[in-house]
C-alpha cells in the first residue's frame, strides 16, 4: 500500500506527461481543408404560425411572385456598405430612451380660419388713387376681440367646520395614495435590478455590426456563398501538368526531406501571374536550386487548363515540389 | 495534498485541446503536391564570352560548354543560333529570345589576358529573368584552360546547388606496349583529358597513384627496387621518396583527410595487415591483426574511420573501423565479393567494385551498408575513384584480348556513362581534389 500508491502517482504523472508533451512529437497533424457550411437562420414563426387548414376549405389562386421567372439574372452577393472597421457597442448612457408612443389620437380637425372684419369703418377713405396705379395698402386686419367673461355673481359661502375636514381627508387620501406609487415604483426597480446584471454580464460583445466594407476582420465562407471546390482529379490534372516541366536537380533526390514549396498565381486564363513565390525556407544552395526549378517548371507549363467557373478557387495555388520520387 | 486537482486535471485538458487547435489551422487555399518529376538535362545558352582577343573569348566558353555538356545535366545551345553570338556581363539579356530557344539560364563571360587572366560571368534564370550569380575570377596566365573550367564549376554550382568539379586532375597509369609487355608509368591530365604529364619513366612499375588532399603530393606503389614499396611524390618538385620498407611488400596506399598520415597494406610471411604512417615521424602504427589479406584501406572524410577489403569472413567483403584500429563491422552482405571501397568526399557513400556471377559492377553503398546501387556492370571495371563533389565516379575499364584498359565516367545515379579519352591505354585513375 505504501509503495503502491507513489508508484501510480508516478505513473499517471508520466501518462499524462507523455500525452501532453510526447506525442507531439509523433506524425504532425495534417488537416484537410475543410469548407464553412453557410447555416440559414429560420425565425421560429414560419412555424409556429402555420395554420392547420380544412379539407372543404376553398381553394383561393394567388400570384405567388416567383424568383425564377424574372428577367434579371441573379447576381452573386456582394460586400455591401462601406464602413472599414468594426462598429462599436453603443454606449450606455444616463439620458432615457424615449418611450415609443403610439398615435391614437385622432387627427386634429383643422380649425376653421378665423373670420376677418374690418374694425376701421372710421378711418377716412383713402387718397384719391393717384395715377400710377400703387400697391392697395393692404386693410389692417384684426382679431374679434374677446368679450370679457362676464363676472359670475358668487354666492357668499359660509366657512363650514365640515368643509374643511373633508378637504383634509381628501388631502391625506392623496398624499396616501402618493406613498403607496412610490414604494410600489420603487419595488419594481428593485426587481429590474438584478435582470440588468444579468443582461450586462451577457452583452460583453464590443461590436454588433460587423465590417461590410474593405478591411476588418473578414466573415468565414466565400461571397459567392457557396464553396466550389477544385475536385481531386482537377488538381490532379494541374500537378501533373507542373510536373511534366519540372527538372529538379538530381542531387535533390538523394537529400531526404527537400521539398519546396511555391505559391502561384493565375490569371483567369490559366497562364502565371508574375514570378511564384517561394514559400518555404531556403537555407542551402541545393534547396535555392531545386526552388528555382519548380519556378522554372512553373512558369514554362503554363497556360494551365482549369475550370473557368472554379475560379476563385484556383487564382492562387500553393504548389508543394518535393523529388523523392524522382526516376 | 493531491497533486491533480480537477482544476489542474481540467487546465491541462484545455491546453491540451488549445495546442491541438494550434496545429489545425486550415487554410482555403488550393494545396498541390507535385512529386517525381523527369529528369532532363538542362538547356544552357553560352555565348561566346567578350574578350579584346575574340578567339580566346570563344576558346574559354568552347571549355565552358565542353565541361557541362560532358557532365550530362546540361545541353549547351548552339551557340551560333543564340540571339547573342557573344555574350556581355555588363547588361542583362533580352530573355524573351532565349525563352524562345527554350533556354532555361543563360551564362554570359567577359576574359581578358594580362598579367593574370580574369574571367567575369554571370549566370542568369531565363524564365524568372533574374541573375543567379555573378561571380569574378583569375588565375595564372600559364594555365589558361583552368579559368574556363573554374567558370564552369560556376556554373555548375549556381545551378545545380552542388560544387563543381570540373578544375580538376587525374592521375593515372599510362599502359603502353603490348600485353604481355606493358609499359606503365604515372601520368597526370586536367579533369577533360587535356595538358597530360608523364611523371615517372616507365623503368619500373608504377601503381595504385592516390592524390594528398592538398593536391601537390601523390602517394603509390612503385617496383623500383624489385620490391614493391610505397613512395611519395612531391608534384611541385618532381622528387619521390620512399616512405619506409616494411615486410616484404607494402601497398595500395592513401592519405588521411589532414594530409598528415598514410595507411596501406603490409604483407608479411602471407598475411597482410593495415598500418597507419605519421609522414614526418615515419612511426608506423598497426591497425590489424591477423591472418586474413587487409587491404586498400580509405579513411572516411572527417579522418575518423577507415573502410577496407578483407577475407576474413571468407570471401573479399567491406569492413568498416576506427581510423586507430578494433572495432571492424562488416557493412558488405549481397551476393559475390565486394573490394576496393573508396569514401566519398561528401561522407555520404561508399564506392566499390563488385564480382559476382562472372561480371564486374561498379557501385555504391551507404556507410551503414544499406542502399547498395550497382552503377555499371561490365565484363571488367574496377577501381572507382569520386569526383571531388561526391556526384562523378571514374574507374577504369578493360575489354580484353588486344585492347587495352581506358578511363570512363559515370554519375552516382548510373547515368552518362561516358569514356575519357587519353593517348595511351589508362587504368587505376585518382580524382584530384578541386584545385582552387
Amino acid at each position: 500500500m505504501r509503495a503502491s500508491l507513489p508508484a501510480s502517482l508516478v505513473a499517471h504523472g508520466a501518462l499524462i506527461a507523455l500525452a501532453v508533451v510526447g506525442l507531439h512529437a509523433g506524425q504532425p497533424l495534417e488537416p484537410e481543408p475543410i469548407e464553412s457550411i453557410s447555416v440559414d437562420l429560420v425565425p421560429v414563426e414560419a412555424f409556429s404560425n402555420i395554420r392547420v387548414g380544412t379539407e372543404k376549405s376553398k381553394v383561393i389562386e394567388t400570384q405567388t411572385p416567383s424568383a425564377v421567372q424574372t428577367d434579371k439574372p441573379a447576381e452573386l452577393a456582394q460586400r455591401t456598405g462601406n464602413t472599414t472597421e468594426d462598429q462599436p457597442n453603443p454606449l450606455d448612457s444616463n439620458t432615457p430612451t424615449p418611450a415609443p408612443t403610439v398615435q391614437t389620437a385622432p387627427k386634429p380637425e383643422p380649425t376653421p380660419a378665423p373670420v376677418v372684419r374690418d374694425v376701421t369703418p372710421n378711418t377716412p377713405p383713402p387718397a384719391p388713387a393717384p395715377p400710377t396705379p400703387a400697391p392697395a395698402p393692404e386693410p389692417v386686419l384684426a382679431t374679434e376681440p374677446k368679450p370679457a367673461a362676464e363676472p359670475q355673481p358668487v354666492a357668499p359661502q359660509v366657512a363650514s367646520a365640515a368643509d374643511s375636514l373633508a378637504k383634509r381627508r381628501a388631502e391625506f387620501v392623496k398624499q396616501q395614495q402618493a406613498e403607496k406609487a412610490a414604494a410600489e415604483a420603487a419595488r419594481q426597480q428593485q426587481q429590474a435590478k438584478p435582470a440588468d446584471q444579468i443582461s450586462d454580464i451577457i452583452n460583453t460583445e464590443k461590436s454588433r455590426g460587423a465590417t461590410t466594407g474593405q478591411g476588418g476582420q473578414q466573415t468565414a465562407g466565400k461571397p459567392t456563398g457557396q464553396a466550389a471546390r477544385l475536385t481531386q482529379s482537377e488538381r490532379d490534372a494541374l500537378a501533373q501538368q507542373m510536373r511534366a516541366c519540372w527538372n529538379p536537380p538530381l542531387a535533390a533526390k538523394d537529400t531526404p526531406g527537400l521539398t519546396v514549396q511555391l505559391l502561384v498565381n493565375l490569371n483567369p486564363d490559366g497562364t502565371v501571374n508574375g514570378t511564384p513565390q517561394i514559400t518555404s525556407t531556403i537555407k542551402t544552395q541545393l534547396e535555392d536550386t531545386t526552388a528555382r526549378a519548380a519556378q522554372r517548371a512553373v512558369l514554362r507549363c503554363g497556360p494551365y487548363r482549369l475550370a473557368p467557373d472554379k475560379y476563385s478557387e484556383w487564382q492562387q495555388v500553393d504548389v508543394t515540389f518535393d523529388p523523392r520520387d524522382l526516376p | 495534498m493531491t497533486l491533480i486537482t480537477r482544476r489542474t486535471a481540467l487546465q491541462l485538458g484545455l491546453a491540451g485541446t488549445a495546442s491541438l487547435m494550434a496545429v489545425s489551422k486550415a487554410s482555403a487555399l488550393v494545396k498541390i503536391v507535385v512529386s517525381g518529376g523527369n529528369f532532363q538535362p538542362m538547356p544552357v545558352a553560352i555565348p561566346d564570352f567578350a574578350s579584346s582577343d575574340p578567339q580566346f573569348g570563344k576558346d574559354v566558353a568552347d571549355i565552358v560548354r565542353a565541361d557541362l555538356k560532358r557532365s550530362g545535366l546540361f545541353v549547351p545551345l548552339d551557340p551560333s543560333s543564340l540571339p547573342d553570338q557573344v555574350g556581355s556581363v555588363n547588361t542583362a539579356p533580352n530573355f524573351g529570345g532565349y525563352v524562345a530557344l527554350k533556354a532555361d539560364a543563360i551564362v554570359m563571360g567577359q576574359v581578358e589576358r594580362g598579367g593574370q587572366i580574369q574571367a567575369s560571368v554571370r549566370v542568369w534564370d531565363s524564365q524568372a529573368g533574374q541573375q543567379i550569380v555573378g561571380q569574378v575570377y583569375a588565375t595564372d596566365p600559364n594555365s589558361w584552360r583552368r579559368i574556363g573550367h573554374i567558370v564552369a564549376d560556376a556554373v555548375y554550382k549556381a545551378l545545380t546547388g552542388e560544387g563543381g568539379y570540373f578544375d580538376s586532375r587525374i592521375v593515372y597509369v599510362a599502359e603502353t606496349g603490348p600485353r604481355a609487355n606493358r609499359t606503365k608509368r604515372l601520368a597526370i591530365m586536367d579533369q577533360d583529358g587535356a595538358n597530360v604529364q608523364y611523371l615517372t619513366a616507365g623503368t619500373a612499375l608504377a601503381l595504385t597513384p592516390r592524390f594528398s588532399p592538398n593536391d601537390q603530393m601523390l602517394t603509390y606503389m612503385n617496383y623500383d627496387t624489385g620490391q614493391p614499396q610505397v613512395y611519395v611524390l612531391d608534384l611541385s618538385t618532381g622528387k619521390q621518396e620512399r616512405i619506409g620498407s616494411f615486410g616484404q611488400m607494402t601497398f595500395s596506399s592513401r592519405f588521411s583527410p589532414d594530409g598528415r598520415r598514410i595507411v596501406f597494406s603490409v604483407e608479411t610471411e602471407g598475411t597482410t595487415n593495415l598500418y597507419t604512417m605519421d609522414i614526418a615521424s615515419k612511426r608506423p602504427q598497426q591497425l590489424t591483426n591477423g591472418a586474413a589479406i587487409d587491404t586498400s584501406p580509405c579513411y572516411s572524410p572527417d579522418g575518423s574511420q577507415i573502410v577496407f577489403e578483407s577475407d576474413r569472413g571468407g570471401t573479399q567483403q567491406i569492413y568498416i573501423m576506427s581510423a586507430n584500429g578494433g572495432g571492424a563491422q562488416r557493412i558488405s552482405y549481397g551476393d559475390g565479393s565486394y573490394s576496393t571501397p573508396v569514401w566519398s568526399p561528401k561522407g555520404d557513400l561508399i564506392a566499390f567494385t563488385k564480382r559476382a556471377g562472372g561480371q564486374f559492377s561498379i557501385g555504391t553503398m551507404k556507410p551503414d551498408g544499406s542502399g547498395e546501387r550497382i552503377l555499371i556492370t561490365s565484363f571488367h571495371a574496377e577501381g572507382p575513384t569520386w569526383s571531388p563533389n561526391g556526384q562523378v565516379i571514374m574507374y577504369f575499364s578493360d575489354p580484353g584480348d588486344n585492347d587495352g584498359p581506358r578511363l570512363y565516367t559515370v554519375d552516382i545515379y548510373g547515368r552518362n556513362q561516358q569514356m575519357l579519352r587519353t593517348e595511351t591505354y589508362a587504368s587505376d585513375p585518382a580524382w584530384s581534389p578541386l584545385l582552387s
